[in-house]
Order: C-alpha cells, then sequence, then structure tokens
C-alpha cells in the first residue's frame, strides 16, 4: 500500500478567473457609456427597391436651397388649405436654415393633417449635409416617422 | 513529518470537506479565517458580460471614426448602430469597407456586395451605412445614394452622434 495517494479533490484558483471578469465588465461598461453613435434611418420610398410602393398616402416635400431658405409643400391632401401648398422659410443668417421656423409650420401641418406620416426631403447640391441631417432629424421628432431623401 | 501532516489537516478547506466526489473525513475545524465561496460571484459576472456582449457590441468598431468622429451630424432621434455596409466620405475620398474607390467605381462594388448579399435575422435588409462629415457639401453624397439605389440598397442609415431628445 503506498501512502502516495493522489487527492482527487481540489480547489480551483478562481481569482485570477473573477480578475480577468472584472477587467472585461469594466471595458465593456465603459465603452458602452461612450459610444453614442447612432444612425438616422431612410428607407427607400421611391423606385425599384421602395418598400412601401403600393402606399400612396399624403406627403410633405421639403426643397432646401442652397442660401438656407426651404420650401415646404403638402401634396395629395385635398382638405389642406392651400395656403399649404408651397411656404417659404428664408434663411436666417447667412446661408443658415430657420429650423425654429420650420418646425412652427411642420407643427401646424400635422395638427392639420395628423395621419400625415411621410416627408421627402430635396437638398440642391450645396447644402451642407449636417443641415440635411438637422432637418430630417426635426421632421423626425415632429411625429413624421417615413423621411425620404431624394438629391436634386 | 507528522507534525506537518496535521497542521495540513487542521487547514483543510470547507469546500474540500463538503466535496461530494470524496469528501474528507476529518471535520473541519474553525477558524477565524473563512472560506469565500466565489462560484456564485463567477456566476454573476459571467451574466454581466455575456449581457453586456451580446447588447452593449453591435458593429460599431467597424465605424473608423478616429478624429472625424467629432464632425459627424448630431441628431436625437438616432437608433442605435447595426449592421450594413459602410461606405465613407473623406474629403472627396470614397471609402467602401475601408478600402477606397474611385467615384466611378462605387456602383459596381456595391452591386457585387448586394449581390452576395445573404439575409439573416440581424440583417434582413441590404443597408448602407454613410459615414460623412457635417460640413460636407450634400452634392458628394449624391453619387453614393445614386449608386445605392441602382445597386438595390434599400435603406441608408446616416451617421450621426446621438443627443438627448
Amino acid at each position: 500500500m503506498s501512502n502516495n495517494k493522489k487527492d482527487l479533490n481540489f480547489e480551483l484558483d478562481l481569482l485570477p478567473f473573477i480578475s480577468m471578469l472584472s477587467c472585461c465588465i469594466c471595458f465593456l461598461m465603459l465603452t458602452a457609456v461612450w459610444t453614442n453613435i447612432g444612425t438616422l434611418n431612410v428607407e427607400q420610398g421611391l423606385g425599384q427597391e421602395s418598400s412601401r410602393a403600393n402606399q400612396s398616402a399624403s406627403s410633405l416635400w421639403v426643397i432646401v436651397d442652397s442660401d438656407g431658405s426651404v420650401e415646404l409643400s403638402v401634396k395629395d391632401a385635398p382638405q389642406m388649405p392651400s395656403s399649404f401648398n408651397k411656404i417659404s422659410v428664408f434663411a436666417r443668417g447667412a446661408g443658415k436654415v430657420d429650423f425654429a421656423q420650420i418646425d412652427k409650420i411642420t407643427a401646424q401641418i400635422n395638427n392639420r393633417l395628423p395621419d400625415l406620416k411621410t416627408a421627402l426631403v430635396m437638398p440642391k447640391a450645396n447644402v451642407a449635409y449636417g443641415d440635411v441631417i438637422t432637418l430630417m432629424d426635426r421632421l423626425k421628432k415632429n411625429k413624421i416617422s417615413e423621411v425620404g431623401i431624394a438629391p436634386l | 513529518m507528522l507534525g506537518n501532516k496535521a497542521n495540513t489537516n487542521s487547514r483543510i478547506s470547507p469546500l474540500l470537506s463538503a466535496s461530494l466526489l470524496k469528501p474528507t473525513k476529518k471535520k473541519y475545524k474553525k477558524s477565524l479565517a473563512q472560506a469565500l465561496v466565489l462560484t456564485s460571484l463567477v456566476d454573476a459576472f459571467t451574466i454581466i458580460l455575456l449581457y453586456l456582449l451580446v447588447a452593449g457590441t453591435g458593429t460599431p468598431s467597424q465605424l473608423q471614426l478616429n478624429a472625424d468622429e467629432k464632425n459627424l451630424p448630431v441628431a436625437s432621434q438616432a437608433k442605435p448602430i447595426d449592421a450594413g455596409t459602410i461606405i465613407r466620405v473623406e474629403d472627396g475620398k470614397y471609402f467602401i469597407e475601408g478600402k477606397q474607390l474611385a467615384l466611378s467605381q462605387i456602383a459596381e462594388a456595391l452591386r457585387q456586395i448586394r449581390m452576395n448579399f445573404v439575409p439573416s435575422s440581424l440583417q434582413p435588409q441590404a443597408s448602407l451605412v454613410i459615414q460623412a462629415n457635417r460640413k460636407l457639401d450634400f452634392s458628394q453624397l449624391t453619387p453614393v445614394i445614386r449608386a445605392g439605389s441602382i445597386s438595390g440598397f434599400n435603406q441608408f442609415k446616416f451617421a450621426v452622434i446621438q443627443e438627448e431628445g
């Protein structure tokens, strides 16, 4: 009989494992907090790949000019007064889009036409990309959920 | 030798004495030094880690933000970034998945990507993630949108910095 019998039980040293897990959790939590990048999504509303080709509803067309002026017009909405067929919003200062005024007009349109969910933004060539995104963001904020883009 | 063995038995762990595999017959002596049961802690840590891995990390690492991060447009209605083909526009240069392409090559490259696209639960529709500086003229993005539409991408995602609404 040998006294050199090896013990089958052993304790696993968990401390390095816990340390590693703690480091991973700290890293993931910190990176999750700092990652504040998202996407503003636009679905194609026209053409072959359109996801809503069969839908026909009233829509808001927004033409953005390079000098910062914006023209809004409500299409396919016979119940809307003719004054909403073409609304011009002039630039605020040097080529800056007057987003506050656009918000006001969009709110008015929304009050009169709560079913309006579609807007088409048509920016001209020299319009700043940031302005286009801000405009689309504001429209989405004003309950126009389906915002499309059509470069002029 | 004998003294050493006795010393080992007196320091036997409560975990070993409770083992089902081969419990030690010696009774665990009460001592001031208590063994901390770490198994539940490890379980909790593992669950948190898995949750953070699954929920926290989509594919934002694919975006090469570098110094351009602070120049992305700002939007409050943004959604968390997810899978898609990333196209970056930088000083008139176009990069698809990090590879620089001439303007004339974009439509063909996107068409190839679209042809190889397999819908999945993570990415049911072919989407194009556009990353550009907010001060950029929209005319530089127009060819990308047109090429994307021609190539069959039906969802465009503009990379933005999320702002509290």
